[in-house]
C-alpha cells in the first residue's frame, strides 16, 4: 500500500507482490482484515476509510460487509488495479498527510501495513485523528520489532521498505497516545509474517526480493538485522479520545 | 538485476572443482536455514553444482546468521 507523498519508494507497486501476495500485499491476508473489522465494532453503514488500500481487497471486503467503504492510496498504479478488480469501490488518490476529507466524518480508519512505509507517521496519525468522529476507531496492522535493541541495525539498512520503518511496541503505544488515541486492543500476529516470509522464500528469494535496494545489501547483514530485531506483526485497535 | 550488481561473496575467482576439474563460476545460490531462505552470489561448479563457501563466510557471518535464526 502506498500512503503518503514522502513514502519509502513505491514499495508495494512492484511485480514481486503479484507473485507472492495476489491482491493482498501484507501478512495475514483478508482473515486478519476481518478480525480487525470485527474488533472495530462499527455498525453496518458506518463510514470506513482504508488508508493505503493498494489493490483494494480490504476496502472491497468492508463494502461487502455493509460498511460505506472508501479506499485511499497515493499510487496510481495500485488504484488502477483496485478499479479493475472492484469496479464499484469508492477510491481516492491522495497522500495520507493531507486527507481530502472533512473533519469528524469517518467512523473507522483501517491502516494495514501502511504506517511503517511513511516517513511522517505523526502527520498521518494527526490526519486520522482529524477525520475520525469523536469515539471513532483506528485499526492498524503492521510490522514491529519485538526486540527494540535490534532497531538501530534495522535503521542502518540502506533500504526503503516497511522492514526498516518498524518500531517497537512501546514506541507505537506512545505515538498513539501522543496523537489522541486510546489503545483498546493489541494482538501479536507474528505467525502471519512468518508464513508470508516462507511464501516469499519459495517464490522470490525471501525478503531480499522486496525491493531493488536489497540487492545492494549483503544478504547476511540483512538476515542478521531482521533476526536480531525479532521482526513481528501486530494488530491494534484504538479509539479517538474526544 | 545482473549478478555483478548484487552484494557478493566471490572473493577469489580461479578455484577449480576437485571432483569435476571445472573452473567454478559465479552463481546465485539459495541459502536455506530453518524457515528462512535467501539468495547469495557464490562460486559454484557448473557441472556438479558444488558450492564454494569461503572460510571467513562460513565461520563468520554465516555462523552468526544461523545462531540468530536459532535464537529467534
Amino acid at each position: 500500500m502506498t500512503l503518503a507523498s514522502q513514502q519509502r519508494s513505491d514499495v508495494y507497486a512492484q511485480p514481486v507482490w503479484e507473485t507472492i501476495g495476489g491482491d493482498v500485499l501484507r501478512p495475514g491476508g483478508l482473515a486478519l482484515t476481518e478480525r480487525a473489522l470485527g474488533l472495530c465494532r462499527i455498525a453496518p453503514g458506518a463510514r470506513l476509510l482504508d488508508a493505503g488500500c493498494g489493490p483494494g481487497a480490504s476496502a472491497a471486503l468492508a463494502a461487502r460487509l455493509g460498511y460505506a467503504s472508501v479506499g485511499l492510496d497515493q499510487s496510481a498504479f495500485l488504484l488502477r488495479q483496485a478499479r479493475d478488480r472492484h469496479g464499484t469501490l469508492a477510491l481516492l488518490r491522495a497522500a495520507a498527510e493531507r486527507l481530502p476529507l472533512a473533519s469528524a466524518t469517518i467512523d473507522a480508519v483501517l491502516a494495514e501495513c501502511s504506517l511503517s512505509v511513511v516517513s511522517e507517521r505523526g502527520e498521518v496519525l494527526g490526519e486520522f485523528y482529524r477525520v475520525l468522529k469523536p469515539g471513532g476507531v483506528l485499526a492498524v496492522s503492521d510490522v514491529y520489532a519485538r526486540n527494540p535493541d535490534g532497531l538501530p541495525a534495522l535503521r542502518r539498512l540502506p533500504i526503503d521498505a516497511c522492514l526498516s520503518g518498524a518500531l517497537s511496541e512501546q514506541q507505537i503505544r506512545d505515538m498513539l497516545r501522543a496523537h489522541g488515541f486510546r489503545l483498546i486492543t493489541w494482538e501479536d500476529h507474528s505467525e502471519t509474517l512468518k508464513a508470508m516470509a516462507a511464501r516469499m522464500a519459495a517464490t522470490c528469494g525471501g525478503v531480499a526480493g522486496l525491493c531493488e535496494q536489497t540487492a545492494q545489501v549483503d544478504p547476511f547483514d540483512l538476515q542478521l538485522a531482521l533476526a536480531r530485531a525479532r521482526l513481528g506483526y501486530f494488530l491494534l485497535v484504538a479509539t479517538k479520545l474526544a | 538485476m545482473s549478478t555483478n550488481e548484487r552484494a557478493s561473496w566471490i572473493e577469489h575467482p580461479g578455484w577449480v572443482c576437485g571432483r569435476c576439474n571445472q573452473p567454478l563460476q559465479a552463481s546465485q545460490v539459495n541459502i536455506a536455514y530453518l524457515d528462512n531462505a535467501f539468495p547469495v552470489d557464490l562460486l559454484k561448479c557448473p557441472q556438479c553444482g558444488l558450492v564454494f563457501i569461503p572460510e571467513n563466510l562460513a565461520l563468520g557471518k554465516m555462523a552468526e546468521v544461523e545462531k540468530s535464526l536459532e535464537d529467534k
